[in-house]
């Protein structure tokens, strides 16, 4: 996801995490199939709107959320 | 009657708890975890007496987003809706943020799935209409099969009729239902709940998708309906992308079932929407270049407002200037715990009370519970403001503004708060850390917690500062600032490379919309946060000042001789110590031991530290160094003549490093859960003050002071 261009809505095609995480972004709501749409970069991080919400996560974790 | 309130983080719950129960709240502990439960009592003034719905019991469960048992709050939210604990809710009121529908119902959907009446408290439609969307709760409603009220947390509108609703339906009682009903999975599911049926266990449409998530709680120790589960299970065919992960698939049936039927209940307006209010206040406040400054500027404010003695520029226009409002409170503390002091004194005297007993209340028990009573008004103003950073949103912000600094060094941005909070008192601060998740992660924080010096140690810095270091003191005091954030950052490398491997947990987090703070909760906050605080104060602290007392009053004959004298049974355990702080520097001075006692007493509470080398260091003077300008003057002189500058650092930094006071241990201790984790992290501070002490004292020496 760190790849996508901001501002433009993809679909997440897998996510490379592991069960607990994977479980975490599920309840945030991404999940394989769901569209989202990264907003913003900033000191490492990425910022992604979900649905009607925004979350923030580190590059760490958005290189392993493969998008479309 | 006994109401549970559930809802997502940020959706207006403690708003709306603060609302419903007002001064009734208290706070206590779930069993077994530190997860704090609130309750407290929402009085029906519309209904008679008898009527069941006139007082209720309010639960307020944690924040959570799902029932899934992968956090404590998770847990137990779970186990508490489930009544494992045999005081189960008769109703949940499910509060969701309109302004965040979809993702909200996510959990609605779990908690449909219980047995339990529910009632969803529909909160922030004003805010929605604000940005011209409109929202249909009568289609909402029909389509969740429970009542839906509109109401705002923030205005106090809609509570009355989402309380009369909630009686109405916490008296008829309700079967679960669950979206996997209207899933490729409906038959297996089926086929699940029926099988939980003919076992008479309650919740059974719960336990079902639980069971098809694979969560083995539900299977029971009954072998035969695991094995019956399984082989309904293998017969699901999942669609091919989903690698069968049976959990994925349920979560992915949730949000389809959602758009699916709820999205249309919300009616946005036409055309392209532009950013919202908080998305423009982010494009400032997490701005590539200005983020980072301006939250500096933010925490310069904070601490200044809180410790400086003059405000900056103002010993301008005014002599010595304006104290800032942390000092100023601390001074009226101060002088009201010295009036009650001498109140009791005089009173004790005229009583004709002994001497031991007048010292033991007075200069034991006054004495150490008014020092640590003192710094309350300072405490309080920062949490003042961290609870306004919290209810505003910002603290999200800071937080990953601070995350990729911090990660390098194995700690995640969310560590950051809490570990700024110790510059306070790490007490609070260690409470703080329950944000984290990871269990190492939280570990390593409150192990890191001493090195930011707290508020009880300034004392210590600004009197050693004055005494050796009279032109440079506010280097000096920097000094030790910057070798306890040094000190951290070596241990946390340590540390992470040792017994806490690992890396920093990944970082994840709900950016909340911006609002401005409501003092209710700004209130109920702070009253929480002193109410725990005094409590502390007038016990554990209480306690340890009796037994120091004690200790350097009588000696092992258990006779009494002069206070904190070499006799006394700190004295002698003092001198005895004395050879394992001589490569430290100061413990190699004529009356050593004097110094030793001052550390060890500091290990029951930092104040003690500076009144124990008052009364050691020159005991024919009368009156509190902290105060008394003449004896703060000779104590100057005895301390010049028993510490070298290097020596004085050094002492110094043992007691920034060390075990910070009894009560942090007890934090510790109730917060980690564990007597061996907190034995290490005892050694662990002891062993760092020790080295680290002995890294200044030589390192300083090689620079020729």
């Amino acid at each position: 996801m760190v790849a996508a261009s901001l501002g433009n809505e993809v679909t997440v095609a897998k996510i490379a995490a592991d069960e607990k995480v994977k479980r975490h972004l599920e309840d945030l709501g991404i999940l394989a199939g769901q569209t989202i749409t990264p907003m913003s970069d900033c000191m490492g991080n990425t910022v992604v709107k979900v649905r009607d919400s925004r979350l923030v996560m580190n590059h760490g974790l958005a290189e392993k959320i493969y998008v479309r | 009657m006994r109401f549970a309130l559930a809802g997502n983080p940020n959706s207006g719950k403690t708003t709306l708890f603060n609302l419903l129960t007002g001064s009734t709240a208290h706070v206590g502990n779930w069993p077994g975890v530190t997860v704090d439960r609130k309750e407290g009592t929402y009085r029906n003034k519309g209904v008679k007496a008898s009527d069941a719905c006139e007082r209720i019991d309010i639960v307020d469960l944690p924040g959570i987003y799902s029932l899934s048992p992968y956090t404590p709050e998770e847990v137990v939210a779970r186990n508490y809706i489930l009544d494992e604990m045999g005081d189960g809710p008769d109703l949940i009121i499910n509060i969701v943020d309109a302004t965040n529908l979809e993702r909200n119902l996510y959990l609605t959907t779990q908690i449909m799935e219980s047995d339990i009446p529910v009632v969803v408290a529909l909160n922030m439609t004003d805010v929605l209409h604000r940005n011209g969307a409109k929202i249909d709760e009568r289609a909402l409603s029909e389509r969740l099969g429970v009542p839906v009220v509109a109401i705002s947390a923030l205005h106090a509108e809609g509570i009355g009729e989402l309380m009369n609703r909630a009686c109405e339906v916490a008296k008829k009682g309700r079967k679960g239902s669950s979206v996997i009903e209207d899933s490729p999975m409906a038959e297996a599911f089926g086929r699940i709940v029926d099988l939980f049926r003919e076992k008479g266990l309650s919740h059974p449409v719960f336990r079902a998708v639980k069971a098809i998530e694979g969560d083995i709680l539900y299977t029971g120790d009954n072998a035969d309906v695991a094995r019956r589960i399984e082989e309904i299970k293998h017969n699901i065919a999942l669609r091919p992308e989903l690698e069968g992960d049976f959990e994925a698939a349920v979560a992915d049936a949730r949000y389809r079932y959602i758009t699916e039927h709820y999205k249309s209940a919300i009616t946005r307006p036409s055309g392209k929407s532009g950013r919202s209010t908080s998305e423009k206040i982010d494009s400032v406040l997490t701005n590539k270049v200005l983020g980072l400054p301006i939250f500096f500027l933010f925490m310069f404010l904070v601490f200044h407002l809180t410790f400086a003695e003059p405000l900056m520029f103002t010993d301008r226009f005014v002599e010595d200037g304006i104290p800032s409002p942390g000092v100023l409170l601390q001074t009226w503390m101060g002088n009201f715990t010295d009036a009650v002091t001498e109140a009791t004194a005089g009173l004790l005297e005229s009583m004709g009370a002994s001497d031991w007993a007048t010292g033991l209340i007075i200069d034991g028990l006054f004495a150490g519970v008014g020092g640590v009573l003192s710094f309350l008004p300072q405490i309080l103003m920062l949490f003042l403001f961290l609870s306004i950073m919290e209810d505003t949103g910002y603290m999200a912000r800071a937080a990953f503004l601070m995350d990729r600094p911090l990660r390098r060094f194995g700690i995640s941005g969310k560590a950051f708060l809490p570990l700024l909070m110790g510059f306070g008192c790490s007490v609070p601060a260690m409470m703080g850390t329950r944000t984290l998740d990871d269990e190492k992660e939280r570990r390593l924080t409150i192990m890191l917690m001493p090195f930011f010096s707290c508020g009880a140690k300034l004392p210590i810095w600004s009197m050693f500062a004055a005494a050796i270091f009279p032109n440079n003191a506010d280097k000096a005091v920097f000094a030790i600032y910057f070798i306890g954030i040094a000190a951290a950052i070596g241990a946390a490398i340590v540390l992470r490379g040792t017994i806490l491997k690992g890396a920093a947990s990944v970082f994840i987090m709900e950016l909340p919309a911006y609002h401005w703070p409501k003092l209710r909760n700004v209130a109920a906050n702070l009253w929480e946060k002193a109410r725990g605080f005094i409590v502390r104060a007038t016990t554990i602290i209480a306690g340890a000042t009796i037994v120091i007392w004690f200790l350097s009053n009588f000696d092992f004959s258990f006779s009494m001789v002069d206070p904190n004298s070499q006799e006394s049974i700190v004295g002698v355990l003092g001198s005895a110590l004395v050879p394992i702080f001589r490569p430290l520097g100061f413990a190699s001075m004529p009356d050593a031991w004097k110094a030793v006692v001052a550390i060890v007493t500091g290990l029951i509470a930092k104040e003690m530290v500076v009144s124990t080398l008052g009364v050691l260091y020159n005991p024919e003077v009368e009156g509190d160094a902290l105060e008394d300008d003449a004896a703060a003057g000779a104590l100057a002189a005895a301390l010049v003549a028993s510490f070298s500058p290097a020596a004085a650092l050094s002492f110094m930094t043992f007691n920034l490093l060390s075990v910070p006071c009894m009560a942090a241990v007890a934090t510790a201790n109730a917060e980690m859960r564990s007597g061996k984790w907190l034995w290490i992290t005892i050694g662990f501070w002891l062993l760092t003050a020790w080295v680290g002490a002995f890294i200044v004292y030589h390192a300083t020496r090689l620079m020729g002071f």
